[in-house]
């Protein structure tokens, strides 16, 4: 069981928080970069696949000290979808799984993907809002990488990537946000637009309808050709200063103009936590967002921390309840998810 | 609501383009003008009464990449390219659709090398497109960078 080597709880990278961690939870460089002379892994055959991966990981020897290499197509489904809600692989290896590899970090915050849509797909990431150490990280692998290797690359298109909507540059930076405030306020629709406009996408963090319930989206720039590196690195600045600034500002807003309604909602979500048997998927994500919101602004002191409620948003997932030792069922792992839910607060007597 | 083009930023956006790559919906609101040079008129003669909303998912002939025999077809229905040298196979067709997705067609930035030859490289080829749409400003203000940027190199 891969949850074996990774704790079940929030990734360690995550754990310590950033800046403005109140509201962003994350920040995240990714790269995409493909080999010369050589079909991208969708038109590879399985011996070819196999072939590409042997090569691609020992051309990655040299500059992967330290990470661990996991041959993705050996795993089970259930391990796959517990990377995936932690964030430590993309969906996109866990769709393919044939002839796919990755190489990760022991704190998860990097890791790089063999052969999933293209052949490298590389993550970086920081807790909060740091898209300059996030970048950096990230681009002195891709140096380190362009150095040894012959990639795909025209001077016309930029990288070259399967997709059509990542050449270019081939990067991107991508931030998980917790903004109750904007939506409590019905901001959400205003900022998509604006987000639109300058060249980046809003997103629930996983799933329409549960992670919606939680107020966690993540925020993603799309704009990858015509536009060299430093450009996007400042768009993406501007945009989650502004982003933090909004949330702030609706937060400030909303607990000058209905203080009573969101501790309400606040320690109502104790009380459910502290009362309830079963809590739903949904449900958790929900209180693990009032519980978020209410330790960021001070009414939750002496019940959690946000770093307690953070971590809520992670242990209520799925397979990290069946990592837990939970069935499958439906009722056994709410009542399971509520159990776990009350061992994180602290409760007076 | 009313939009600015986001192309070329100036007129009005009075036509919704909505791009399908690969199941993602990528939005634009263009204006008649960059929406003619995106690709799209033959659609915008044939809807002329209907909403001003079109769908670009491909295009009528299929062409096939010699090096890696992807379709074009194909690419629209899954979104994903199949080489490297699929970009150069797909010519047109391609580019209008890395324009719809990303305004411009060309690389802007490094490359896998020394980041100033690439500079010079890209300046060049920027000014032979100015030079190949007429537009001749563009094109002597990019001369004057290449030169500035020549002799500061040696």
């Amino acid at each position: 069981m891969i949850s074996g080597t990774f704790p079940q709880r929030l990734p360690d990278w995550l754990s310590f928080g950033g800046d403005d961690f109140e509201v962003v939870l994350s920040t995240e460089a990714f790269y995409v970069r493909n080999l010369k002379d050589r079909p991208f892994p969708d038109m590879l055959n399985e011996e070819d696949l196999n072939t590409t991966r042997r090569q691609l990981i020992e051309a990655l020897e040299g500059i992967t000290a330290g990470y661990k290499l996991i041959e993705t197509d050996r795993l089970t489904p259930l391990d796959v979808s517990y990377l995936v809600e932690r964030q430590s692989v993309c969906e996109e290896v866990a769709r393919r799984r044939r002839g796919t590899a990755m190489l990760i970090t022991s704190d998860e915050s990097n890791w790089i993907t063999l052969n999933s849509s293209d052949h490298f797909r590389f993550r970086f990431a920081m807790a909060g809002s740091d898209v300059e150490k996030a970048y950096r990280k990230a681009r002195s692998f891709t140096e380190e990488l362009e150095k040894g290797l012959p990639l795909a690359y025209s001077e016309r298109f930029g990288f070259l990537t399967s997709r059509p909507t990542e050449c270019g540059t081939g990067l991107f930076m991508r931030f998980v946000v917790h903004i109750p405030g904007l939506l409590f306020s019905n901001n959400l629709p205003a900022l998509r637009d604006s987000l639109l406009k300058c060249g980046a996408t809003i997103k629930p963090e996983l799933q329409e309808g549960i992670s919606s319930d939680g107020h966690l989206f993540t925020v993603q720039t799309s704009h990858t050709l015509g536009i060299d590196e430093e450009t996007i690195l400042e768009k993406a600045q501007e945009m989650i200063s502004g982003i933090v600034q909004m949330e702030f500002e609706s937060r400030d807003n909303l607990v000058s103009k209905a203080k009573l309604e969101i501790e309400d909602k606040i320690l109502r979500g104790i009380g459910i936590i502290t009362h309830s048997r079963l809590i739903t998927e949904r449900e958790g994500y929900a209180l693990a967002s009032a519980l978020r919101l209410g330790a960021s602004e001070g009414f939750t002191a002496e019940n959690i921390d946000i770093f307690g409620a953070t971590e809520l948003f992670q242990v209520g997932k799925p397979s990290h309840l069946i990592a837990r030792g939970s069935s499958i069922v439906q009722k056994e792992m709410d009542k399971n998810r509520s159990d776990l839910f009350k061992s994180y607060l602290k409760l007076e007597g | 609501m009313k939009h600015k083009c986001q192309s070329c930023k100036n007129s009005e956006g009075e036509i919704k383009c909505v791009l399908v790559i690969g199941g993602e919906r990528i939005e634009k609101y263009l204006c008649r003008e960059c929406a003619r040079k995106a690709g799209i008129e033959e659609q915008l003669k044939m809807n002329r009464k209907k909403a001003k909303e079109f769908v670009i998912t491909g295009q009528k002939k299929d062409t096939v990449c010699s090096s890696c025999t992807m379709s074009f077809s194909r690419f629209i229905e899954t979104g994903l390219l199949g080489c490297p040298e699929c970009y150069e196979a797909f010519g047109n067709a391609l580019r209008d659709i890395l324009k719809g997705i990303h305004s411009v067609s060309y690389h802007r930035g490094r490359g896998p090398g020394d980041e100033k030859t690439l500079d010079i490289a890209h300046l060049k080829w920027k000014l032979s497109e100015a030079i190949r749409s007429e537009d001749f400003e563009l094109a002597a203000r990019l001369r004057d960078e290449i030169k500035m940027f020549e002799r500061g190199n040696n």
